[in-house]
């Protein structure tokens, strides 16, 4: 009976599925409800998030701290290192010193620590549990030198475009790293590298605003790019004194710099944040891809977000209230914010309502901050299509 | 409802086998591809609604007629004297009355509802079948479906071993 519910009946019903395992058990039904949900627009759930356990230590393994939130994870229940999650040993030991840097769609940029000085980049899907090293960046020293970073898959568009929902390993990772410091002003250079086709990689840099404002010094607030509306956007703070959003296009690879505009005072906030007085103002999406300012007030309660229509002009959307008062805003992922309290006490948010929740898994002994905390968010469509041995035919 | 005042405009619904059903025009304007008819006056004498048989047509109208706002031009008169939330509870409980049927009628309400574009009958019988699949096991969800499991024995195996966190 249900082969006579026209496929669009199905996907509606589909998507109104709000619970992880159900939807699986849909998919797992048959043939042509794995195609539905496969075929499904991929909705970001937060996971949890990636971060090193012993910040002194010598080893900077990489764990996985589960989300409190409702969702039932393939990813377990409880921490649990990086390296449990990829069964392949030889490809684990690397995963002893890598350092996570951005999550986007599931997959996870490392990097990876060597004897050889700078380290090379990898990487891995997690719920694959497969890893892909990168080839070596040019000019390419420390892990310092890396300033700005993103990672890109089939889903952002662009050249990217793919209409395949196979989970394959096709993505693009684009690198900001220090070309040259002249003291009062540094110059940057921009690597992407693209998993263009299993055979081999594909590779381009420059020097990043070659072609734009040469007057603007930059200084980055954020080392993870927003990735929306077909293009990356890094969070700096630049002189003349304003808060900017360096443009990557995906399509193009054209580069360009915007002034955020509509936020009152916006570069006393921006200095009192180089300063650190201030936690920064945190960009990142919204679930309908547009640009997002997170700034936590001072009080610690209250969190402004402010959206943008046109990723320029922004206007305060609403107030999120906090029951608990915090200390840092650790990051955003799919209306879920990671924040940690004075006490080190790590919650969850919801973004739209404000209803706090405690992360049980992450013990309270270790601060954390943004740079080594990576949120991740699970699109459940295409991981079970995955799991479900894929090939959307 | 069951003096009908004059001047009310009526709509005739015809089913393919031939049945004819007179409702009025706010009662059919529940459905939104009818009041795109009616608004783009393709409707003025009657409805031809392809695919939906009597039966279940006249299964739609009761629940258009039943979830119709009371409070029109005409009657503003009928709401005042229930307060909203009893007469949301009032539909809740009529609604869940309505939705006892077996399988195969939920399906043609399922699909009358996604052509008519009837939100809250397509809200109602859509989550009447999640709840189903959220419940129960996958041969449950199978059978309650009808429909045939074309992945193979091992297949299935392996899908179960490797993701019992969705079995469980």
């Amino acid at each position: 009976m249900a082969d006579s519910l026209p496929d669009d009946v199905v996907m509606d019903i589909l998507s109104r599925i709000k619970d992880v395992p159900s939807l699986f058990r849909c998919a797992a039904v048959c043939k042509g409800w794995r195609r539905l949900v496969a075929r499904m627009e991929g909705v970001g759930v937060f996971a949890g998030f990636f971060t090193q356990l012993q910040p002194r230590g010598q080893h900077t393994t990489p764990w996985f701290i589960p989300s409190p939130g409702p969702v039932p994870l393939a990813l377990g229940r409880r921490r649990r290192r990086l390296t449990s999650l990829v069964p392949d040993i030889r490809v684990a030991g690397f995963l002893e010193y890598a350092v996570p840097l951005v999550s986007h769609h599931g997959l996870l940029l490392l990097r990876i620590n060597t004897n050889l000085g700078g380290g090379i980049l990898a990487v891995c899907d997690p719920l694959a549990g497969t890893l892909r090293v990168l080839p070596s960046l040019l000019g390419y020293n420390s892990g310092e030198d890396m300033m700005g970073y993103t990672l890109l898959t089939n889903k952002d568009g662009g050249s990217l475009d793919d209409h395949q929902h196979q989970r394959s390993f096709f993505f693009k990772v684009v690198i900001v790293t220090i070309l040259k410091n002249h003291g009062y002003y540094t110059e940057y250079s921009l690597q992407t590298l693209s998993s263009a086709d299993e055979t081999g990689w594909s590779r381009c840099s420059g020097d990043l605003l070659k072609a734009g404002n040469h007057n603007i010094r930059v200084a980055f607030m954020q080392r993870e790019a927003v990735v929306c509306g077909g293009a990356a956007h890094w969070l700096f703070f630049g002189v003349p004194a304003a808060i900017y959003t360096l443009d990557l296009s995906i399509e193009t690879g054209h580069v360009s710099i915007t002034e955020l505009n509509g936020i009152d005072n916006l570069w006393v906030f921006g200095v009192l944040c180089v300063l650190g007085l201030r936690d920064k103002p945190y960009l990142t999406a919204d679930t309908e891809g547009k640009l997002m300012l997170l700034c936590l007030e001072q009080d610690g309660h209250r969190v402004q977000i402010w959206t943008s229509c046109d990723n320029k002009m922004f206007f305060q959307s609403s107030i999120l209230k906090l029951k608990q008062r915090v200390y840092k805003c650790l990051g955003e992922k799919s209306g879920t914010v990671l924040i940690i309290d004075k006490l080190r006490v790590v919650y969850v948010a919801d973004v739209k309502t404000g209803v706090m929740q405690e992360v049980t898994q992450w013990p309270y002994n270790i601060s954390l901050c943004r740079q080594n905390t990576v949120l991740v968010e699970v699109d459940w469509p295409a991981f079970f299509a995955l799991r479900l041995g894929v090939a959307a035919t | 409802m069951a003096t009908r005042e004059a001047g009310k405009k009526m709509i005739m619904l015809k089913s393919p086998d031939g049945m004819e059903f007179e409702v009025e025009e706010a009662v059919a304007m529940e459905s939104q591809t009818i009041r795109k008819m009616i608004e783009d006056d393709c409707a003025d004498t009657a409805i031809l609604i392809p695919n939906i048989n009597s039966k279940i047509l006249s299964r739609v109208i009761e629940y258009c007629n039943k979830h119709v706002p009371t409070t029109g031009a005409t009657g503003a008169a009928a709401s005042d004297t229930v307060a909203p939330a009893a007469l949301a509870e009032d539909l809740k409980i009529w609604d869940a009355e309505f939705i006892k049927v077996n399988r195969a009628t939920r399906f043609n309400l399922i699909q009358a509802a996604s052509y008519l574009n009837i939100k809250g009958l397509l809200d109602l019988t859509s989550q009447t079948t999640i709840d189903t699949i959220s419940d129960n096991s996958l041969e449950e969800i199978r059978s309650f479906l009808s429909t045939k499991n074309d992945y193979l024995p091992e297949e299935e195996q392996t899908i179960r071993r490797e993701n019992q966190w969705a079995f469980q």
